[in-house]
């Protein structure tokens, strides 16, 4: 079953368009990722679908709901929550404070059931879904650090943390593994499958193709705006306009 | 008729007093709150200049004098504001925003226990009228009216046509790009802050020359010149231009058919208006 | 899911201001009846000012550092210095809340846009559309007074037996007010929504994309700290009995906003201590009333230069130091008061 459908979506900003008409399908319980060279538009998808920007044309269904013009955090109620690069933490917070404040929307009331295929165990307290997360994570040992003393890579596990603190159905991840040393990249890939295997669907944006290669089932690969190929990751680094794409972005990067 | 004269001469009022502010901001992307002093301060220069050289020469001289004291003086202030406060403060624009209030209340004060709290005026310099198309046009507001023109004019060559000119607008545009291309922050940062203070004490004299002089004369304008690069965009120098003539317009009409008591709501209508559908404003760059 | 913890600790810290409070109240009623008059009436303002200032720091905490904060209060003052000197007058009281109201639609009708901006956007802005509002203060001359202002305020009819014609009886209301709205605004800013909104000031994105309502939770503290604004400004042209537009503009509006920075903004009473400095250095300099912005001024940029959060930190510090020194004293192991500073 398709869990998000982007259908012929189109972004300008003035007389640049940054994304031109592009068409998406994710099926629930899928790793997606979205790689394109700096600048083709990827970044600016992951904003259309998260609802902070609008897009000029097109739609965009979540579980077979319009979410096309809802604020961001309408949608991530919904069960579409994202990250962002460089900034997905709340830097004076402690772990435990960040994976908490995760926790807003439900907070204060009794869980609402939604239908889904997400299996991770259910809690009456917000402490005890937050110990549970930590844990999940790897972050418990860390859980009362100031998050901007963390090392990179468990700053971005924090981030995912957080996110999963709001029970997404579909996470979204900005460049998950971009800066971060081998050791890191493959613990944070391997939560990633982990998340799916608990029933959660993943679109995450890469720059790099090589390192998304392990964890994705499809890859899209998208340039100036457009979606230039969709297949396995063998399909995809041997397309040739995909090769193209990435070479002629590196021989004008060294121009 | 006489309206469009007006307009005129309140649009080239607001367009002097604003552009110096929104090339400062603009470049240091933060506010010189004693912008509306240094503006008071070249209305002084005009004030103390006429006492000191009155009957030793013509007051056509002493008129331009005074402007080229006041922006020399003016201008060696925010020198020295960009050395003591700007350059301490850097990446700190709201810190900056209260050194530079305190300062504004310095000079204020300087000024009153110096000269006193009156309203100071000095006599025509160019008196008589010029009547043309049923206009009855002061000589002394088509001087100040020509004055302006020239100095927007400078200040166009200075920005275009200029190596250093060019470097302050490229630094407004994109500072990180502007330093990658070697241009030096702390040079024109030094040159925004002389122009940007040098201007605003231009604005006084010429305005010194037709307004009441009184050490609160720059506050009173401060708020509006706020709404005018607000609502041109803040950094957009055209877009300050644009909004001062717009402004210029509605409160010439608004106070020529008896309604300008609403005036100031009215302007600041507008730029909650502006700020509601185009938060950059008219002419500004998208952040 | 429900938190039970976090509320628990807010509460016993609530439950604590709430003795604290209770223990200093009987000192703050008894303290005009040991003042001369001009020193009751310094107090009066000094508290009409704390109630403006909590409202300030309210607003703060989303982030943005407003400019509208006093002209905001001048509609308090306008709203009882109107319908009190009216051919009917109103009751003090009955303006006193539409007063705080009418600030608070004010700043609802602005925050559309104003919230639209941001950092230095955001000071620029509520500074041009409170400036516009105090020049409506002198334009509208017909109901303001113009540069004039309005005059022969009467002071608050007595309730209960309470006169209120004296500094020391208004001194209590003022006290009344500053008590309730610090009470109630500590307790908020303990709360859950306290510590979301601080969270949207420290990242507004990431808030928004966890599911928070960032533009709710921008606009309520606004909104909110104005109407408190409102309450004060009511208040405070109560007390002197006369205003015009002149009390309403950047002088006390510098003062907030010096006491705010001097102080700091992290803890509540942070801009408390700023506020007692300022006033301390206002009324040690009254003789050189004209200079003392410039010292204010000076004070802001010392602390923006010399030291990191102000004064509250400081007597963080001192507070630390001194515990550390009760536990040596009491022969604790001296490692047991360590955890406060780790981290």
């Amino acid at each position: 079953m398709t869990i998000l459908a982007v259908n012929n979506v189109a972004k300008r900003f003035g007389k640049l368009a940054a994304v031109k008409g592009i068409t998406l399908e994710i099926p629930e319980g899928q790793i997606r990722a979205l790689i394109g060279p700096n600048g083709s538009g990827k970044t600016t998808m992951f904003h259309l679908i998260s609802g902070f920007l609008r897009p000029t044309s097109g739609d965009i269904r979540f579980q077979g709901h319009s979410i096309k013009g809802k604020r961001p955090h309408q949608i991530a109620k919904r069960g579409l929550v994202r990250t962002f690069q460089l900034t997905s933490i709340y830097r004076e917070m402690t772990v435990r404070e960040n994976v908490t404040m995760g926790h807003h929307i439900h907070a204060g009331r009794r869980a609402r059931p939604r239908p889904t295929l997400e299996k991770l165990p259910r809690f009456e307290a917000v402490e005890e879904s937050t110990g549970w997360i930590l844990d999940f994570m790897g972050l418990s040992d860390e859980a009362e650090t100031t998050a901007r003393l963390l090392p990179a890579g468990m700053q971005r596990v924090l981030s995912i943390a957080t996110a999963l603190a709001v029970r997404p159905t579909l996470l979204m991840l900005d460049e998950p593994l971009a800066g971060l040393n081998p050791t890191e990249k493959s613990d944070v890939a391997q939560k990633i499958a982990s998340l799916r295997d608990h029933g959660i669907t993943i679109l995450l944006v890469e720059h790099d193709v090589r390192s998304v290669l392990s964890v994705c089932e499809l890859i899209t690969v998208i340039d100036f705006g457009e979606k230039i190929a969709e297949g396995t990751a063998d399909e995809v680094t041997s397309n040739p306009a995909v090769i193209e794409a990435y070479l002629g972005k590196q021989s004008r990067h060294d121009a | 008729m006489q309206i469009v004269a007006n307009i005129v001469f309140l649009s080239t009022f607001y367009v002097s007093f604003a552009v110096g502010l929104a090339l400062v901001f603009g470049v240091m992307r933060t506010i010189n709150f004693a912008h509306g002093e240094f503006y008071m301060l070249g209305g002084y220069s005009l004030w103390l200049l006429f006492g000191l050289l009155s009957g030793t020469m013509p007051d056509g001289a002493t008129f331009i004098i005074a402007l080229v004291v006041a922006a020399g003086v003016v201008g060696t202030l925010g020198i020295l504001v960009q050395l003591s406060i700007f350059h301490r403060l850097r990446e700190q624009p709201f810190s900056i925003f209260m050194a530079t209030l305190g300062l504004s209340y310095v000079l204020q004060v300087v000024v009153v226990k110096a000269i006193g709290p009156m309203g100071q005026s000095v006599p025509a310099v160019f008196p008589g009228f010029v009547f043309f198309e049923g206009m009855i046009l002061p000589i002394q507001r088509l001087v100040v009216f020509g004055f302006t023109v020239v100095m927007m004019g400078g200040l166009y060559l200075f920005l275009m046509h200029t190596d250093l000119g060019r470097a302050v607008r490229a630094t407004a545009q994109n500072r990180t790009g502007a330093m990658l291309q070697g241009i030096s922050m702390n040079h024109i940062a030094l040159t925004t802050m002389f122009v940007g203070s040098a201007l605003a004490a231009l604005s006084g004299v010429l305005m010194g020359s037709v307004l009441i002089i009184s050490p609160f004369m720059g506050g009173e304008a401060l708020w509006r010149a706020f709404i005018i690069i607000i609502v041109g965009g803040i950094g957009s120098l055209s877009g300050a231009v644009v909004a001062a003539f717009l402004f210029g317009i509605i409160d010439t009409l608004m106070t020529t058919f008896g309604a300008g008591k609403f005036a100031p709501m009215v302007d600041a209508m507008i730029m909650l208006l502006v700020l509601s559908f185009l938060p950059s404003g008219l002419l500004g760059a998208r952040e | 899911m429900i938190s039970r913890s976090a509320n628990a600790q807010a509460n016993r810290i609530f439950l604590r201001a709430c003795i604290g409070t209770a223990v200093v109240l009987p000192l703050l009623v008894a303290l005009p009846h040991a003042l001369t008059i001009y020193w009751q009436s310094v107090l009066v303002l000094f508290t009409i000012n704390a109630v403006l200032l909590i409202g300030y720091r309210l607003i703060t905490t989303m982030g943005g550092w407003s400019f509208a904060h006093i002209s905001t209060a001048g509609l308090g003052a306008y709203t009882t210095a109107i319908l009190t000197t009216i051919e009917t007058p109103w009751s003090f009281w009955a303006t006193f809340i539409l007063g705080a109201l009418i600030a608070g639609a004010f700043a609802l009708l602005i925050s559309y846009p104003v919230l639209r901006t941001r950092h230095y956007y955001f000071f620029l802005s509520t500074f041009a559309a409170g400036e516009a509002l105090r020049q409506c203060y002198v334009q509208f001359s017909g109901i303001t007074g113009g540069t004039y202002g309005i005059s022969f305020i009467p002071r608050p009819e007595p309730i209960l037996g309470l006169d209120f014609a004296t500094s020391t009886g208004f001194y209590y209301i003022a006290l009344a007010l500053a008590v309730l709205v610090g009470l109630a605004l500590y307790r908020f800013d303990l709360s859950r929504l306290g510590r979301t909104i601080k969270a949207v000031a420290a990242n507004e994105e990431l808030s928004e994309s966890i599911g928070i309502n960032t533009w709710a939770l921008r606009t309520l503290p606004f909104v909110m700290g104005s109407v408190v604004a409102g309450a004060g400004g009511v208040l405070y042209g109560n007390f002197n009995g006369a205003i015009n537009p002149l009390d309403f503009g950047t002088v006390l509006m510098f003062k907030l906003v010096a006491a705010a920075i001097v102080g700091g903004v992290t803890t509540f009473f942070g801009p408390l201590l700023g506020l007692l400095y300022l006033t301390a250095l206002e009324e040690i300099f009254r003789d050189w009333a004209q200079w003392v912005p410039l010292f204010w001024g000076v004070s802001v940029v010392a602390v923006i230069l010399l030291s990191e959060g102000g004064l509250e930190m400081v007597a963080i510090r001192l507070g630390r130091r001194a515990r550390r020194w009760w536990a040596g004293r009491a022969n604790r192991p001296p490692d047991g008061e360590r955890t406060g500073s780790g981290r």
